[in-house]
């Protein structure tokens, strides 16, 4: 009330200070005329000091001298427009970059999903001693009938199919999922308990792979075989979930097979006064009343409740994940700042004259200091707008690069909610523009305003004015930082190159991922078999190069100690099929495949890690304990003890980023068997390959091809992240070095002009030029050296948090260390070279007339 | 110095309660005010401008009091001074923490 009644006067101040003056003057009037007919008269007071007291109990003199501060800002923001368009792009740019990164973070993390009180939203799941687990559709059921902590659980599980023949992303969902997120329809209504065989379309589907059609309700459109009604459009916005975006959703569960029970993920709404926690025990509770029937290993022990109010929880150990790509992007903006804090530095030199008059005329330092930061906020406002610009032109570059760039069989599986620039993310760059302004303006305001004013007063002005070790200090920070970026991007060009150039010694072009809805059976792989244009079928469990293998605890004979091995199960035509030579023994035999002979065939690097030097044929692994280490093994050999038979060469069959299997135990499994993935090479190359084998299944089983991937851009995918780790970091050492080499010619410009009387001594005393280059040169040299180091050192300090994460990835790599340093020393000396030039030219005769 | 003992505000913050007292008589301008105040303490407390303005435009940022331009009963513009709701509650505050104060300072002054 006190603030708007005093901004509401100040605005009206004219009138207020109008109001005053003729009140105090009818006073005295009323005096005079009281005094004439004899009262006896008070005390009269100085009028002016009466307004300005007046004036001061409503505390104008703050707002005023704000105001004049910004006047005076900005009449020297107008003298100097090339100085205020070059702060505006520096911290624009520095901004830009960190708004871009926290766009893309606010999108997953702050930005909840579109559905009715996302808050209250839940998934859970439980683990056991021997992995996790998700409950499938009986379970479900079952909890939705018996919890007490729930209002209610919904039941969705992903579902990657061909809709109309085009490759989608979908969910199965149970009949109460639109009821319980109820995101509302665009057109039509969402699914229903007691609909069958319906689908529902996002916006964005509806728009872009059916033209926004009116008439979209009632469509049939196939999926798996089966034809669904289109009953509806999901609001814009809900894209499900998940961090991936869903293009569609179909009723769950499948109709009963004979396969295993499909899993689901589980969404609940908490009732009203539970937490979270109680909710999770709540649920163990079932959990465990439910698999108390099964092995101990295998019992619920403990369950996750994760917030799905954002696509991503908002959680520390994520932050802390995430924390070397902030600190990467924020000493981006920390070089920009300390560019734009050299520049202010000398500027202020120039304006030291007019500070010290001031400060002479008895201006108060912090007034000063206030009046400067102002100056530095003007600045820091525009940038921020420019900030946000460059960001939405970042990040629509981007995307269109990673569209450009990603292999094209996976183009359709990969996309973004949208990414808005919201309040949240104005919010984050206003705060961090009003940090930047802090962080470049109040050193050089606290350095300008240090005014000595004896000095002044006998009119020297430039003397006695030491920022240069600041500066120094600034310059020698800005190339550590540059050299910390481009060592990691170094490190990340250098690992990219290694993964992207090793051999993975498997034959990928031709050969095809087949993901099926369900298994073809014996009879539909003989079949495909014998189609036109297929040369081999092979089944595995885990197809290769799509990430890490999974692990199995085995002892070899003769070692005591259990150890740890990649493992997969494969039919025998795996090996031809991918060029796998056999080394040594024989592969398995169909017959032993179906009838689960305790047999293997292990990597040469295998034999060579269990048994050195010995022969490995006819050697056993016993497979010990049912007990897992790896929560993505569900899978286990049905015997207690397998023989070896035969020896095959390394490849890369799990992820590239941790090359040749050090380990693999090939079990044997047979094509058509259950839940194996289909590989088929094809003889006439990728895409009349995958013509032919979609031809192929038309005629076998219609429907029943979800995905047909070709290996190679599998492997290109698997890859991908290295190149984008690549480009960030390039994109950001590239910026770093671009702002290093502006601030070292600044600043070295800046020094020669403010030597060239000594330097004009010099010369005049005999140097020579090449002395009074390698004078320039060498103070900014000392520089680079000196930050340099300190940068590598930053680097060694930082690498550790990268060892060991991927053996792709060698945070210690020497040769990234020396590039760095040899680029950013190559950049300086160049940087240095123009001002050495305009240091040679300076003529003796007159740098020592001026002044 | 004597002048200072006769200033209306030798205790800070008494002015105001004054003001506030004489307006919550009726509505007052400036010189009025500053009459009334000398002539009930016959004399005793002479308010000066220097520190009435100040004072009341306290007042009106507290919203303590309202103004408002009218005419005199001798037809001269002047601007009068009206005591808000919040005003006389703050009244009411004032006078019985100055009454606290002064009976504090009596019982000091007996003992």
């Amino acid at each position: 009330m006190r603030l708007s009644s005093r901004l509401r006067q100040w605005i009206r101040r004219r009138q207020f200070e109008a109001d005053l003056a003729e009140e105090i003057r009818i006073h005295r009037e009323m005096e005079h005329d009281y005094r004439a007919v004899g009262g006896e008269g008070r005390f009269f007071g100085s009028e002016a000091l009466a307004l300005e007291q007046s004036r001061e109990a409503w505390g104008f003199a703050w707002l005023d001298s704000f105001a004049q501060d910004i006047r005076y800002a900005w009449r020297g923001i107008r003298t100097a427009p090339g100085f205020a368009l070059t702060v505006i792009g520096t911290i624009g740019l520095g901004l830009g970059i960190n708004a871009t990164l926290f766009t893309v973070f606010n999108t997953y993390v702050f930005r909840t999903i579109a559905v009715s009180d996302p808050h209250n939203l839940y998934e859970f799941w439980w683990e056991s001693r021997d992995g996790t687990w998700r409950a499938t559709w009986a379970q479900f059921q079952e909890l939705r009938r018996e919890n007490n902590v729930l209002t209610d659980v919904a039941a969705y599980d992903r579902l990657y199919a061909a809709l109309d023949g085009r490759s989608a992303t979908g969910e199965t969902v149970s009949g109460n999922y639109f009821a319980l997120l109820a995101p509302g329809a665009h057109l039509g209504r969402l699914i229903q308990p007691d609909d069958a065989d319906v689908i529902v379309l996002s916006y964005d589907t509806w728009r872009n792979s059916y033209g926004a059609d009116p008439h979209i309700l009632g469509r049939k459109l196939r999926l798996r075989g089966r034809t669904l009604e289109v009953i509806g459009v999901a609001r814009s916005g809900f894209t499900g979930i998940a961090d991936v975006v869903r293009e569609f959703w179909v009723k769950g569960p499948p109709p009963a097979s004979a396969e295993p029970p499909p899993s689901v993920r589980l969404l609940g709404r908490l009732r009203p006064g539970v937490t979270p926690e109680v909710a999770a025990s709540g649920v163990l509770v079932w959990a465990q009343a439910e698999t108390s029937g099964l092995p101990a290993a295998r019992r619920a022990a403990r369950t996750h409740i994760v917030s799905r109010a954002t696509p991503i929880e908002y959680s520390p150990r994520m932050l802390a994940a995430l924390a070397p790509l902030f600190a990467a992007f924020g000493l981006v903006l920390a070089i920009a700042c300390a560019n734009v804090s050299n520049m202010m530095l000398a500027r202020a030199l120039a304006r030291q004259r007019e500070i010290a008059i001031r400060v002479s005329l008895g201006a108060g330092r912090t007034r000063l200091v206030r009046q400067l930061l102002t100056e530095s906020l003007l600045l820091a406002f525009p940038a921020a707008a420019a900030g946000i610009a460059i960001s939405s032109g970042t990040l629509r570059f981007g995307t269109w690069l990673l569209f450009r760039t990603l292999p094209p069989s996976f183009v359709w599986f990969v996309k973004f909610p949208s990414i808005e620039t919201d309040w949240r993310v104005c919010a984050f760059v206003l705060l961090a523009a009003v940090c930047a302004a802090l962080l470049f303006g109040l050193v050089p305001a606290l350095q300008t305003t240090r005014s000595r004013l004896v000095e002044a007063n006998r009119g020297n002005f430039s003397s006695d004015y030491r920022p240069s070790r600041l500066r120094s200090f600034l310059v020698a920070g800005q190339v550590a930082v540059c050299a910390l970026l481009l060592i990691c991007s170094a490190v990340a060009l250098r690992s990219q190159r290694r993964v992207s150039n090793q051999d993975i010694r498997i034959r990928t072009e031709g050969v095809f991922n087949l993901l099926l809805s369900k298994p073809p059976g014996p009879a539909g792989v003989d079949r495909l078999r014998a189609s036109a244009g297929i040369e081999a079928v092979a089944a595995v469990w885990r197809a290769p190069v799509e990430g890490d293998l999974v692990k199995l605890a085995v002892v070899p004979s003769g070692a005591k100690a259990e150890v740890l091995a990649g493992y997969n199960f494969v039919s025998p035509e795996y090996f031809p099929l991918l060029r796998i030579p056999v080394l040594r023994g024989r592969l398995f035999t169909a017959g032993e495949a179906k009838a689960g002979d305790g047999v293997v065939v292990i990597s040469d690097a295998t034999a060579r890690r269990y048994w050195p030097g010995e022969d490995p044929l006819g050697k056993s692994i016993a497979i010990p304990s049912k007990r897992q280490a790896d929560g993505r093994s569900d899978r286990l050999p049905p015997y207690g003890a397998a023989r070896v038979i035969g020896v095959v060469g390394d490849v890369i069959s799990g992820f590239a980023g941790v090359g040749v299997d050090a380990s693999c135990l090939y079990f044997p499994t047979f094509a058509g068997a259950e839940r194996e993935t289909l590989l088929v090479s094809a003889a006439r190359g990728k895409s009349a390959g995958r013509r032919d084998i979609q031809a192929a299944f038309d005629e076998i089983a219609p429907g029943l091809v979800d995905q047909i991937n070709p290996l190679d851009e599998i492997h290109e995918m698997m890859i991908y992240p290295f190149r984008i780790a690549f480009w960030i970091a390039g994109f950001l050492g590239g910026l770093a070095i671009l702002l290093t080499v502006s601030g070292i010619h600044g600043v070295l410009s800046y020094l020669v002009s403010q030597r060239t009387k000594e330097i004009g001594i010099r010369m005049a005393l005999g140097a020579g030029g090449g002395a009074v280059v390698r004078m320039v040169v060498s103070q900014c040299m000392l520089l680079v050296s000196i930050g340099g180091a300190t940068g590598a050192a930053l680097a060694l300090l930082a690498a550790p948090l990268f060892a060991n994460l991927v053996q792709a990835i060698q945070p210690y790599d020497l040769t990234a260390y020396l590039g760095a340093t040899l680029v950013i020393t190559a950049a300086s000396l160049g940087a240095s070279l123009r001002p050495a030039q305009r240091a040679v030219a300076v003529d003796p005769l007159s740098a020592l007339r001026c002044d | 110095m004597s002048k200072a003992s006769r200033d209306a505000d030798f205790l800070p913050g008494t002015l105001e309660m004054l003001v506030l007292k004489t307006l919550s008589r009726g509505p007052n301008h400036g010189w009025g005010i500053a009459q009334h105040i000398q002539q009930v303490s016959n004399d005793a407390l002479k308010v000066g401008e220097g520190s009435l303005y100040p004072a009341l435009q306290r007042l009106l940022l507290n919203e303590f009091v309202s103004a408002e331009w009218a005419l005199t009963e001798n037809n001269r513009r002047a601007r009068y001074y009206r005591i808000t709701a919040a005003g006389r509650k703050q009244l009411v505050e004032e006078k019985r923490s100055f009454d606290f104060l002064l009976a504090g300072i009596a019982r000091v002054m007996e003992s």
